[in-house]
């Protein structure tokens, strides 16, 4: 892999495009789990509070 | 919500092999095309990124309309939870592009009819979550954002068949079931992996986020009762 990185003429286009897409993607998936885990305890606080 | 509950880990995991066992086979098991060299390897992303960029939109659309016929919250709940998946598969899909066409086509973007109507789409997918996100009362925010996600829909499909009506520098779909098989095994077998893998990912991202926000709408209305109360 490191050979690759340092020999092909198209390195730097193929890493960036795969760790782009590693950001993009690892971005949302974050922002979508913490979303859920916030939503998940907001309806359980209030949940406890109507009881 | 109890339905999807024990889908949603099983699918992460799923996910999660499918794109690692896709990522390493292309990376180290993919060989090199003959004329495309190295960035041949792009595909393997471009592809299931534009797929899904153009679908999430088609998920979004049928969504709004059975949200619109039946009054199904639900539906427009589902819609509203697919819009930055798919925007974030279609930035995807436009940055890779970019990155392969530049080496290939000699620039990073042309003002073609598939490249502007995949970018006029993601314009779309923005202005759909930012006027959900601005409007405060639910039942108008589902209702106008669904109206703008019908809007958008010729964007979409124009994504999908802007090469069939117009002379594009963006080539035809090379995985075609009408026109027979013209990619090798090598790079065809390997790309099947990543579409199955993109789409897993998309269902587990898609489930997720509509189960957080049927529960903030539950939130929502739990808040109102009680100040009612």
């Amino acid at each position: 892999m490191i050979d690759f990185l340092v020999t092909d003429r198209y390195a730097i286009h193929v890493a960036t495009s795969y760790v782009g897409t590693a950001v993009v993607l690892g971005w949302l998936i974050v922002a979508s789990v913490r979303a859920g885990i916030r939503a998940r305890r907001a309806l359980e606080v209030a949940e406890t509070e109507r009881r | 919500m109890r339905v999807t509950e024990p889908v949603l880990v099983p699918l992460w995991v799923l996910s999660a092999v499918l794109l690692g066992a896709g990522v390493v086979w292309v990376l180290f098991g993919v060989p090199d095309d003959y004329q495309q060299g190295s960035t041949v390897k792009i595909m393997f992303i471009h592809v299931p990124a534009a797929m899904l960029a153009i679908n999430t939109y088609a998920v979004m659309a049928v969504a709004s309309v059975i949200g619109f016929v039946r009054r199904h919250h639900v539906s427009f709940l589902i819609a509203k939870a697919a819009a930055p998946v798919g925007a974030a598969f279609t930035l995807v899909a436009i940055l890779t592009g970019a990155i392969w066409g530049e080496p290939m086509w000699g620039t990073w973007w042309v003002w073609d009819a598939r490249l502007t109507s995949v970018l006029v789409m993601f314009f779309f997918y923005l202005g759909y979550m930012a006027l959900w996100a601005s409007i405060d009362e639910p039942d108008k925010a589902q209702d106008l954002s669904a109206i703008l996600c019908l809007v958008g829909v010729v964007f979409a499909f124009l994504s999908r068949y802007a090469v069939h009506f117009w002379a594009t520098l963006h080539q035809g779909a090379s995985l075609s079931l009408a026109e027979g098989q013209r990619v090798d095994d090598a790079f065809r077998i390997p790309l099947y992996l990543m579409i199955v893998a993109f789409y897993v990912l998309f269902f587990a991202l898609l489930l997720l986020r509509t189960r957080t926000e049927i529960r903030q709408r539950r939130l929502r209305a739990m808040k109102l009762e009680m100040r009612q109360a």
